[in-house]
């Protein structure tokens, strides 16, 4: 390569000026052409291309990529090096960065000696300054975190990401505070389910109680000022995902000052209110010293999600990354299967800057899946089997359960609310449902299939049925409850629906077993301090929690104090079922601790259809889980159809 | 006749007719960008040598800019400047011409023309022409403008463009002068050229109001878009030198439609219907070469196949395929391009020179150009049955049926290595599904092997050796 050209930006007139072998470049017409599009002109035997602020290094990549690809070698003066600083230094570490860090990654240590002694100084920093032991992988992700500076962590929920985290947030914390990679403070943006957790997790991590500063609607807007602008903040903040829009500036003005470590925990999570090309979090980006996504969801609708995650990573290197645009990525999400050859050539681009911890790389204990079928009584039945023969021709006629089919997916809910408790039957839907579940089937208040409820008859049953009659399933809970708790160990319980959670509270009350909700209506707080004691095994206030996994879902552990989980009915949604299995089956528990899951199922009812067909879905889900790049969106949550099929197949066989 | 005296001589003709006008009719008139309403105005008989054609008419605008940028100055006062202008118009549609002439000479002039104060012909300038042929004395029927083009230039575009580029009418023009009109009415309205990244909406919005609605171009972005169209001609122009002369772009409209939806889609590199992670850069080779293809006139339902619909369907879809693409095209066209004779620009008739210079261009490239899209084209065809093996190995086993073996050619080195390629491609193929089909292969080629060539018998023999030892492996492997 003989030809030669040097860059250089002059900063009062805007424009780049490359000298050298200019005559070269002029006498090339694709060259020529392309810069016409940049608005060339020649000076003084200079080629000058003008910008504007915001186009600077845009144009400049550009011109790099120009001169690459015609086969010009190109340096930056030494002027424009400082003034593109944060754009030439990830240039500059990128390459290096890139290589160590897919090396590490595969876990490549014996072919790469010096990488070893790397990770010994790594291991002592950690050993000397963590009190929690961190397991083998978790050492690893914290190592290449550690060391990538930017990266991303797709561990499956239940894996210990915060751990991770604060490993490589310590390391670098470590570093000399002249170097260019020391932190000394760390920002969180996540749920707010997330809070507590983050705090919690830096103790046990610590030792220590962390100084945080948590921003979210009900802090007093001066305390987060002061907190932004204090020249000794706090060492944590903790931001949530909607906050985060609110206070950018603030944000970015904190991390001008202080050498912060930013997370984005949950980050699927993150609707960018300005769409894809959002500046508000690459902004935060740029002035970031360390920057580190979260999510074990990386793709929630499809592989152009991972678009934005990038950009947020390397703000200036991610096209480099990624080699497919965001419409590249969204054609493959709707063309490609996982094994489709430019899935696989994405995921190679992409990989150095990401591990992703499956489920099986856990090594969790084994588990115990038990199937409790219970009768029915005889109201129940009759009431179920009433609600069943008026439902069976219509879905005969029809069977789609989308999205779309509101008044299907309607009848479903009566159904296996009829299975369940029929004393749900006497409300509408909407009051029957979490606050958070009701939000995202809002099409059925309107069309809620009410028949029955003007057939007197039978909504005299319902009527009396709380009279009458206590649920089996309710009973069977409480035979269950009570086993546990006299050994001295804790349950929690999952329902669908707000309203069995309640009524099974009071039942058990009255039979005198304590509980606690952990449903959409209970307050961040209180919420805190239930998860809080209901994880310590010592405390023995109350021995079991009944939840709604619409909310309780990411970020909640409840491991260390409970082995027990009790499904009264499920729906056909297969990501909340496994968020809430995660819930206590996660990284922490000892070798030998056994995690029990009892499911009631109603005998002869939709209950056996939903548990037979979700347990194809989950099998289904968890192939997925296994990729690299788990795209959930192949299973669709939102279709009931196959339900109804099935449901239609057992009943015939049933009658 | 001077602008003052044909005012002068004008006026008296309206002033001696004032009550009683040869007719009245309603035009679409009102000073300056307002809205234009319905004014009834008396018509006059006006004696042709009183008149001025409008060189800028939108029938011949691409004609008589085209001459004018080849340092051409018409001056249409004068006899030349005037049978120059007669000529283009004659020209810009000889067929229409002939009929309408036909139907004047026994008719007379059927439609009221316009113009303004000093003459300048604004609606009519064809008529003028045909009435000039036939008797230059006679008189042509006009609505005569209270104002001369100088007083009231926006007023006059306005109404002309309304009046003779309304709706339908554009269809009769040659096609370059409706995306000509649209430049120059947004410069006229908006003082400068348009730019994208500076749209002045007003200006579209009246352009759309004066012009309404060509081809598939609808409403306001319509207008857009030829004005985007013609940013694209003029940029081709000055890629060949050829600025301003739009006469080059004739019979090139739908091609240069055709790829500025593909610069519109492409450039940005946020497209989904291109190869993976392209470049702005390859956007432009992507221009670069369908110009070189446009300037052979290249027939738009094979252009399209450079970078039309879903990316499975065009070779900008696919890395693989733009970059032989590219490639071929540039190491055939860079030697034609620079062996090219140089423009003269002084030429006498520059625009049948540089027709002259396009046909070069096109005789010497055609073949190359052709055989790209057909290779490449194939290559897609290709991959889209990719789920078909049984047709494509159908189809590959024709080609190889279909080679002369006793063609010179045949021999050749890279012809050998091709079929040396084939062969081993089969053998891993079938190696990959079925190893007993393999050894039947095998032994099918040992028995077919000539033992009487010229080779070396001892070279021979060594493969003969080989081929035992490894099927003497073989056996053992297979417990035989």
């Amino acid at each position: 390569m003989n030809n030669s050209i040097t860059i250089h930006a002059d900063n009062k007139k805007f424009c780049f000026v490359l000298a050298g072998s200019v005559v070269n470049v002029l006498e090339n017409r694709r060259f020529i052409f392309s810069l016409k599009r940049l608005n060339f002109f020649v000076e003084d035997k200079k080629i000058i291309i003008p910008y504007e602020e915001k186009t600077q290094i845009r144009i400049l990549k550009e011109l790099q990529e120009l001169l690459a690809k015609f086969d010009f070698s190109e340096q930056l003066t030494e002027e424009t090096k400082k003034d593109v600083a944060s754009f030439y230094q990830e240039q500059q570490t990128f390459q290096e960065f890139s290589e160590k860090a897919r090396k590490i990654r595969n876990d490549g240590f014996k072919e790469n000696p010096e990488l070893v002694e790397d990770f010994d100084n790594f291991q002592q920093v950690i050993k000397k300054e963590l009190v929690r032991t961190l397991y083998p992988l978790q050492l690893l992700s914290a190592y290449h975190l550690a060391f990538a500076q930017h990266a991303c962590n797709f561990a499956v929920p239940g894996a210990g990401k915060t751990a991770i985290v604060y490993g490589a947030y310590t390391y670098l914390k470590s570093l000399p505070e002249n170097y260019s990679r020391h932190i000394d403070k760390i920002l969180v943006i996540g749920p707010i389910s997330s809070f507590a957790p983050w705090e919690d997790e830096y103790e046990k991590c610590f030792g220590r109680k962390v100084e945080s500063q948590r921003v979210f609607r009900e802090i007093d807007k001066n305390i987060i000022l002061q907190h932004f602008y204090s020249s000794n903040p706090k060492e944590l903040t903790i931001i949530s995902h909607a906050g985060s829009f609110g206070w950018e500036k603030e944000i970015i003005d904190f991390l001008k000052k202080n050498k912060t470590m930013v997370v984005i925990d949950e980050a699927h999570r993150i609707k960018n209110p300005e769409g894809r090309s959002g500046t508000s979090s690459i902004e935060i980006a740029k002035k970031a010293k360390s920057r580190v996504i979260l999510t074990g969801t990386p793709v929630p609708n499809g592989y152009e999600d991972l678009y934005n995650l990038y950009q947020f990573i390397y703000p200036y290197k991610f096209k480099d990354i990624l080699q497919f645009h965001y419409g590249n990525l969204a054609d493959m999400t709707k063309t490609c299967d996982f094994d489709d050859e430019r899935v696989k050539r994405f995921t190679k681009n992409i990989s150095p800057y990401f591990i992703r911890i499956k489920k099986k790389d856990l090594d969790l204990p084994p588990v115990k899946d038990e199937i409790i079928s219970v009768e029915m009584d005889e109201y129940q039945r009759e009431i179920y089997d009433f609600i069943e023969t008026k439902y069976i021709s219509s879905f005969q006629q029809n069977s789609s359960a989308t999205i779309k089919d509101v008044l299907n997916k309607a009848k479903l809910i009566r159904l296996r609310q009829a299975a369940t408790n029929p004393v749900l039957l006497k409300k509408p839907i909407q009051e029957t449902l979490n606050k958070e579940d009701y939000n995202s089937r809002k099409d059925l208040s309107g069309q809620v299939p009410e028949e029955f409820q003007d057939d007197s008859e039978i909504l005299s049953k319902i009527y009396d049925y709380a009279k009458i009659a206590i649920p089996q399933k309710f009973k069977t809970i409480k035979e269950i409850a009570e086993k546990i708790i006299t050994e001295k160990e804790k349950v929690i319980v999952w329902t669908i629906f707000v309203q069995n959670a309640k009524g099974l509270q009071r039942y058990l009350f009255e039979n005198g077993i304590k509980s606690k909700l952990l449903i959409g209506e209970v307050e961040q707080s209180e919420r805190e301090v239930i998860i809080k004691k209901f994880n310590n095994p010592e405390n023995q206030d109350f021995q079991v929690v009944i939840a709604n996994p619409f909310s309780v879902s990411e970020s909640i552990s409840l491991h260390e104090g409970c082995h027990n989980a009790i499904y009264m009915e499920r729906d056909y949604n297969c990501s909340n079922f496994l968020q809430s299995k995660d819930r206590i089956h996660r990284v922490g528990l000892s070798k030998n601790q056994e995690t029990n899951y009892y499911y009631i199922l109603s005998k002869d009812s939709i209950d056996e259809v939903i548990h037979e067909r979700l347990n194809d879905k989950v099998e289904r889900m968890e192939k997925i889980i296994d990729e690299d790049i788990p795209l959930f969106a192949r299973i669709n949550d939102t279709d009931e159809t196959d339900i109804i099929k099935s449901f239609l197949e057992s009943y015939a066989k049933r009658t | 006749m001077n602008k003052e005296t044909r005012i002068q001589k004008i006026q008296e003709i309206i002033d001696k007719h004032k009550n009683n006008p040869y007719g009245i009719k309603e035009i679409p008139w009102e000073e300056g960008d307002g809205p234009q309403k319905l004014v009834s105005m008396p018509v006059y008989k006006i004696p042709l040598k009183y008149l001025v054609y409008n060189k800028y008419n939108g029938r011949i605008l691409s004609r008589t800019k085209s001459l004018e940028s080849q340092k051409h100055c018409i001056d249409v006062e004068s006899k030349e400047g005037k049978a120059l202008i007669e000529k283009l118009l004659w020209d810009s549609k000889p067929e229409r011409n002939k009929k309408t002439l036909k139907s004047i000479k026994r008719l007379g002039q059927e439609k009221v023309g316009i113009i303004t104060k000093d003459g300048i012909i604004i609606d009519g300038n064809r008529r003028v022409m045909l009435l000039n042929k036939i008797d230059n004395s006679s008189l042509f029927k006009a609505v005569v403008l209270p104002v001369t083009v100088d007083e009231d230039p926006i007023g006059i575009e306005k109404l002309e463009t309304s009046y003779q580029m309304g709706e339908d009418k554009k269809l009769d023009y040659n096609p370059i002068e409706v995306y000509l009109k649209t430049q120059n009415l947004y410069k006229t309205l908006n003082g400068s050229e348009y730019d994208e990244n500076n749209e002045n909406e007003d200006t579209i919005e009246k352009i759309y109001n004066w012009m309404g609605d060509y081809k598939s171009d609808e409403e306001k972005k319509g207008v857009i878009f030829r004005l985007q169209v013609m940013q694209v001609m003029d940029d081709y122009l000055d890629y060949l030198g050829y600025n301003g002369i739009y006469t080059q772009l004739d019979g090139r409209e739908e091609q240069f439609r055709e790829l500025t939806r593909w610069l519109n889609l492409f450039y940005g590199e946020g497209s989904g219907k291109a190869f993976d992670g392209y470049k702005d850069s390859d956007v432009d080779d992507l221009k670069i070469i369908t110009y070189d293809y446009i300037r052979t006139k290249y027939k738009n339902e094979e252009l399209r196949k450079i970078a039309r619909g879903q990316k499975e369907n065009h070779f900008f879809g696919n890395n693989q395929s733009w970059k032989s693409f590219c490639d071929f095209h540039f190491e055939h066209v860079k030697d034609i391009k620079n062996e090219e004779e140089k423009i003269d620009y002084d030429s006498e008739n520059l625009a049948e020179h540089l027709n002259g210079r396009d046909t070069k261009y096109t005789r010497k490239v055609k073949d190359f150009l052709n055989e790209n899209v057909e290779n490449n084209y194939q290559q897609i065809r290709n991959a889209q049955a990719k789920n078909q093996p049984e047709k494509l190995a159908k189809e590959a086993f024709q080609k190889l049926v279909a080679i002369d073996q006793k063609h010179k050619a045949f021999t050749e080195n890279q012809a050998q290595k091709q079929i040396e390629m084939i062969n081993q491609l089969t053998t891993d193929m079938l190696n990959d599904k079925s190893p007993k089909r393999l050894l039947s292969q095998v032994i099918y080629l040992l028995e077919s092997v000539k033992l009487d060539s010229s080779e070396s018998k001892e070279e021979l023999l060594k493969k003969v050796a080989q081929i035992n030892k490894i099927s003497f492996e073989m056996k053992k492997k297979l417990g035989g």
